[in-house]
């Protein structure tokens, strides 16, 4: 088993670092994933989750893909991602951030390297995962992770979300897609492409440690954010992500 | 007649690519000449900086196939990109000048 995994991993590290910063604010999140981006100096896989529902829209979307007043009422947040991608609703999930100075410059090839930690986590966990290019990853055909990554002063960033449940009727109330233009099939699709593993956050944060010594053959070790890093991190919530 | 009393035409259009790509087009209706342009949707581009470069670029460039493809192969000719192929852009972009919209 560990002989086929390392077929497909070419990067390897002797230690990565290890950030569990719970549960927090959209704003907060992002801020601290950039943040990482920029003052990586050794591997880092970073275990996050969302203190309350929010919609991080990519990098090139258009702010009007939400629907803004409908987020407010129902208190969810909205941020900006750095990454690509479309829209994603934030809530019933385990989210990951990888950030590396070691990494294969193919966009394609470090997509599926580092969706292997995924793909194995989701394996101990008894779930048949499989990587799906460009950057999901599925159990039995549908899709229970999505990827999006970045890469800025040498260094890539890679996020992600593990679904551990999904509502999809919720998701679709909250962007800007004229109610009529919903149709049942439309939303019937999207149940029928996605799916939460029905996990618990422990449960996948636990799979995903283990996995990713497996997968790298490292070690873990296990960090926090220092008061001049968590000031950092809130310079930017203040300037860059409070606001779309 | 005048370049100042070529009229600026702007449209929007929505296609699906490999992924969405939306097209706000500000163009020129005497000369052909593009205004502004703003590509937006849920595609990936690496470097992200590339499509701001890119729209710049495209300030200036006539509507015509070849201009457009020319351009845009210039500017992201160092870039991977994922959701669209050139041509399918070039052919939203003149489709975003007629009165197609495809969703």
């Amino acid at each position: 088993m560990l002989y086929l995994i390392q077929k497909v991993i070419k990067i390897k590290f002797e230690k990565i670092r290890i950030l569990e910063t719970g549960n927090n604010m959209g704003p907060w999140n992002m801020a601290v994933d950039e943040f990482l981006l920029y003052n990586c100096k050794e591997p880092i896989l970073r275990i996050y989750g969302w203190s309350k529902p929010c919609i991080s829209i990519g990098y090139f979307q258009n702010i009007d893909e939400v629907d803004y007043k409908k987020c407010n009422d129902m208190n969810v947040d909205v941020v900006r991602r750095i990454t690509g991608g479309g829209a994603v609703f934030h809530d019933m999930e385990l989210t990951y951030s990888f950030v590396t100075k070691n990494f294969p410059p193919s966009i394609m090839e470090s997509y599926k390297e580092i969706s292997e930690l995924i793909i194995q986590a989701l394996k101990k966990l008894g779930l048949e995962a499989k990587f799906s290019p460009l950057n999901d990853v599925t159990v039995n055909g549908k899709k229970v992770c999505g990827n999006a990554q970045t890469r800025k002063n040498n260094t890539l960033l890679q996020h992600g979300t593990v679904l551990l449940e999904v509502d999809v009727e919720k998701m679709f109330s909250l962007l800007n897609v004229p109610i009529e233009k919903i149709s049942d099939k439309e939303i019937s699709d999207v149940r029928n492409r996605v799916a939460g593993i029905s996990k618990t956050f422990d449960q996948v944060s636990d799979a995903l440690k283990d996995s990713t010594i497996d997968v790298f053959g490292c070690e873990l070790a296990s960090f926090n954010l220092n008061q001049e890093e968590l000031e950092s991190c809130q310079k930017l919530v203040d300037e860059k992500f409070s606001r779309i | 007649m005048n370049s100042s009393h070529d009229e600026i035409i702007t449209k929007i259009t929505t296609a699906k690519l490999g992924k969405i790509v939306k097209i706000k087009l500000a163009y020129k209706q005497e000369s052909q000449l593009i205004h502004s342009i703003r590509i937006t949707g849920d595609f990936f581009v690496h470097p992200e900086e590339t499509i701001e470069q890119l729209e710049q670029g495209l300030c200036g460039v006539k509507l015509e196939k070849e201009d457009l493809k020319n351009k845009i192969h210039w500017v992201l000719k160092n870039s991977e990109f994922f959701g669209f192929e050139i041509d399918s852009l070039v052919d939203v972009i003149l489709d975003t000048k007629g009165d197609k919209n495809k969703i």
